[in-house]
């Protein structure tokens, strides 16, 4: 009986060798559109734009000393629950003279359910 | 003598059955379903665009000055402010400009109760793109209310 000869099946293991090497690297590069997602998804969730926003208009009653205006407060706070779906509060703290500025401390809260934010401000007022 | 090229033909059937248990593994896994939640990619886009013209158009030019938006508020003026928003939100200098369609409205407390101010609108909705709302909180006089109070500015946005 003639003999097989084998010896060109170890060519046809190694390239199958490095072909599950290559499906390997391939996984690696498919996980990055669900990096992509996933830090959007994150970033969509993370309300930076919404607290930026109370954050500056907080910020801009304190410079025009008008902290302790009810209206303003009970309008942006029902609109914030309404149109944000957010809790917010706010309340001025401590006034401290420095050089030639005063500084104002202010209480800022934030909360959606998902993100809670609380921050003492200071602003420096001239 | 011990024959082993035997061995050689047991790895290649081993081989041969991973071969085809890998490849099954790999159609059933691959058919991309685009869902609903990867929508959130373009979605976060469009509302990062969306805050962002809002706080250019809330940013006085200087330190106690009204803001534009302020400006467009307190002399009710729809069409500049449509035509502003339109233009800052789809102005691309180097290439073609974007299809960003947006419909506004001003919320306001009045005696408690939450009002709604249309502030206008370009393009029509179909309710078939995704769309996303974003607001931004203004200080303005609005027409009929007479003195200066919070409002929240609305807008939502959509690509064509």
């Amino acid at each position: 009986m003639e003999k097989v000869d084998g010896s060109g099946q170890w060519i046809v293991i190694m390239g199958f060798l490095v072909s599950v090497g290559i499906v390997f690297l391939a996984i690696i590069l498919n996980q990055f559109v669900l990096v992509g997602q996933t830090t959007s998804e994150g970033v969509l969730e993370f309300s930076k734009n919404d607290i930026r926003d109370i954050r500056d208009e907080i910020i801009s009653f304190a410079a025009e000393d008008e902290l302790e205006n009810s209206i303003y407060r009970d309008d942006m706070q029902a609109l914030a629950l309404s149109g944000k779906g957010a809790i917010i509060g706010y309340e001025k703290g401590s006034e401290e003279i420095i050089g030639s500025f005063t500084r104002l401390r202010v209480g800022i809260h934030f909360n959606n359910g998902v993100t809670e934010y609380d921050e003492i401000a200071s602003i420096y007022l001239p | 003598m011990v024959e082993d090229t035997g061995q050689l033909y047991t790895i290649e059937g081993v081989t041969a059955g991973l071969i085809m248990l890998i490849t099954a593994y790999f159609v059933m896994g691959s058919p991309l379903v685009y869902t609903p939640s990867a929508s959130h990619i373009s979605d976060m886009q469009l509302e990062q665009i969306g805050y962002d013209v809002l706080l250019v158009m809330d940013t006085p030019a200087q330190y106690g000055a009204d803001s534009e938006l302020a400006g467009y508020i307190n002399s009710d003026d729809i069409p500049g402010f449509t035509e502003r928003f339109v233009q800052l939100v789809n102005d691309r200098p180097t290439c073609v400009d974007d299809s960003i369609c947006m419909k506004a409205a001003i919320k306001y407390m009045l005696g408690g109760t939450e009002m709604s101010y249309d502030f206008g609108e370009s393009g029509v909705y179909t309710g078939k793109e995704p769309a996303i709302k974003v607001s931004r909180f203004v200080r303005g006089r609005l027409k009929g209310l007479g003195s200066e109070r919070v409002m929240l500015m609305e807008v939502t946005l959509w690509r064509r």
